[in-house]
């Protein structure tokens, strides 16, 4: 960070991109869509949507097979609705990497290694947690990296919503529902 | 002459209102070139786009403020939580602002929330409304910003605020996520 005149604080973009370096990176080592991992570099944009893009297809997916189990009111109510955001959001992300006449990834693939091996509600909630969290790194890191302003604002505001999935399901698995006053998925 | 308060309409405004503030040298557009150091030369644009997301922090500071012995055991210590968090917004607000070489509007005595809750549903209702408020506002301002690490910061905070309105409208039983994109 930059501390100028006595405290004032602004971060470089190197800062904002060193962290976003390490949130894609720990994102290959988690249960996430092929593809997702490739070498990214700040002003990428096709790279950086590709990564987006397959993971909120793996929300979807985890959120497909997931959803079912979750019993205890009123959180059956929040996993078709949730399901649906994350299309759009996957699809959203699709649109804009053929704006950049970028090849699209294949989408609709099975990820087992995203979903929760104990039964139950618990393990349910704990995976879709997991998925937002990865969401939302990959998103904080990007909106850094991306190098066109428009493509920033549309992950932003993509961004927003998915934080409110995450703190859903956070209040549903007893933590504190905003833990901290940044959201960074870190 | 001193200046008339800010309603809280006026303040939620403003970020719309600043849509022509993009078009103000680093402020606007975004393109490829070179990424901006971290002492890129200052821009009224980017100074005034953070002050009035500043001011939407203060406002949101004052309603917690005014209803704090309003809330109930239950949702107390997430009213604590999140007036702790905007006051940690109104301090990366400020530093942002300082570090590009502006001014930060310092808070007002009052602000206009409406009329003052009475009891805990109200003052759930109030803040959750100004959450679900700052939220917008702050994505109205973010698109203003062309900087990306500066945009990040204002996209953090939004994001922040749009985890309050989920948890405040999950104890009203309304819908946390009630749609599928940010929108101003």
């Amino acid at each position: 960070m930059t501390r100028v005149g006595g405290g004032t604080w602004r971060p470089t973009r190197r800062e904002a991109l060193v962290g976003g370096t390490a949130a894609l990176a720990a994102l290959t080592a988690g249960a996430v869509a092929e593809g997702a991992g490739r070498a990214l570099a700040a002003g990428d944009d096709a790279a950086l949507l590709t990564t987006l893009a397959l993971l909120e297809d793996t929300a979807v997916f985890v959120y497909t097979n997931v959803a079912p189990r979750l019993s205890r009111a009123p959180l059956p109510g929040f996993g078709q609705p949730f399901l649906l955001h994350h299309r759009q959001h996957r699809d959203l992300l699709l649109a804009a990497l053929r704006g950049l006449r970028a090849p699209a990834p294949p989408t609709g693939q099975p990820h087992p290694d995203a979903l929760p091996t104990a039964p139950g509600e618990a393990a349910a909630v704990a995976a879709l947690l997991a998925v937002e969290g990865r969401l939302l790194g990959a998103q904080y890191s990007a909106l850094a990296a991306l190098s066109a302003q428009p493509l920033r604002v549309e992950v932003a505001s993509i961004f927003g919503v998915d934080a409110r999935h995450a703190a859903v399901w956070r209040a549903a698995s007893g933590q504190d529902p905003v833990p901290a006053s940044f959201v960074t998925g870190l | 002459m001193p200046l008339p308060q800010p309603t809280r309409r006026d303040v939620l405004r403003a970020g719309s209102a600043l849509t022509g503030a993009a078009a103000l040298g680093a402020c606007g557009g975004g393109g490829s070139g070179p990424a901006p150091t971290a002492r890129a030369a200052p821009t009224a644009g980017a100074v005034h786009v953070l002050d009035a997301a500043l001011v939407v922090e203060h406002t949101t500071l004052y309603a917690y403020a005014r209803g704090m012995g309003l809330f109930g055991s239950q949702t107390a210590p997430l009213a604590t939580a999140f007036r702790q968090h905007h006051l940690d917004h109104r301090d990366r607000l400020r530093s942002l602002i300082t570090g590009l070489g502006g001014t930060p509007t310092p808070a007002r005595d009052s602000y206009d929330i409406g009329s003052p809750p009475s009891d805990e549903n109200g003052v759930l209702t109030l803040v959750a409304t100004l959450e679900e408020e700052a939220t917008r506002a702050h994505y109205a301002a973010l698109r203003q910003i062309a900087d990306p690490a500066i945009l990040q910061q204002l996209a953090s905070i939004m994001a922040d605020e749009a985890q309050h309105s989920a948890a405040l409208r999950a104890v009203l039983q309304q819908d946390p996520a009630p749609a599928a994109l940010v929108t101003a």
